[in-house]
């Protein structure tokens, strides 16, 4: 999992990559028990929801979940779901689907992006996300 | 943490004994098999509307949640 940490925060919500990905600051919070993880989240628009690795999702203490299956890159995936508040650029997304998977990043997918205007400029490493 | 595996087995033994009768009438559709009462538990058009089902009618059960027919998965994460 990235680390959270401050970074320079350019104009009209234009963020610069981190360690050249499109990384931007959610917070995590499980409405059960009130726990939180602020955490840097990979903006991926081939992901429906959010995906979050194990140790987040232990660290939030989910122990209401259900199972499904999924599709992942290189076929399909038997795993957790269950819901959670997102707070994503000042706003609270609530009862978001949100994924287990044993690592990697966490993952901000369309169930909360599809509610901005995300615009990746490769070119100049940067990440401008606008409110509809 | 219950085992995947164990909830996999029992919803494919499930969907297999019901699979005809199911893929006649909600091919494609989302549905929840509720492996406590080895039912169907709930059938909407994505994963997100089975789940608010379930919460109503079972959300003390054990489930797994499917598509019914071939390709069973409900959504995608494609950056692992």
């Amino acid at each position: 999992m990235r680390v959270f940490s401050g970074r320079e925060r350019l104009p009209d919500n234009t963020f610069s990559y981190i360690d050249n990905d499109p990384l931007v600051a959610i917070k995590l919070i499980n409405p059960s028990t009130g726990r939180e993880k602020e955490a840097l989240a990979y903006v991926d628009t081939g992901s429906d929801s959010i995906a979050i690795p194990k140790d987040v999702w232990d660290e939030l203490n989910i122990t209401s979940f259900r199972v499904t299956s999924i599709s992942v890159v290189g076929g399909a995936i038997t795993t957790w779901y269950t819901k959670l508040d997102v707070e994503f650029l000042g706003k609270l997304h609530k009862n978001i689907i949100v994924f287990y998977q044993e690592m990697g990043d966490v993952l901000l997918g369309r169930a909360v992006i599809d509610n901005y205007a995300v615009t990746f400029d490769g070119l100049n490493s940067t990440l401008t996300i606008s409110k509809k | 943490m219950l085992k995947k595996t164990e909830f996999e087995a029992k919803a494919n033994k499930i969907y297999e004994s019901n699979k005809k009768d199911w893929e006649s009438r909600y091919y494609g559709k989302v549905i929840a098999i509720d492996l406590d009462s080895e039912k169907l538990a709930a059938v909407a058009d994505s994963l997100l509307e089975v789940d608010k089902l379930i919460d109503r009618l079972c959300p003390d059960h054990k489930v797994l949640v499917r598509r019914v027919g071939e390709k069973q998965t409900v959504a995608r994460v494609f950056r692992a």
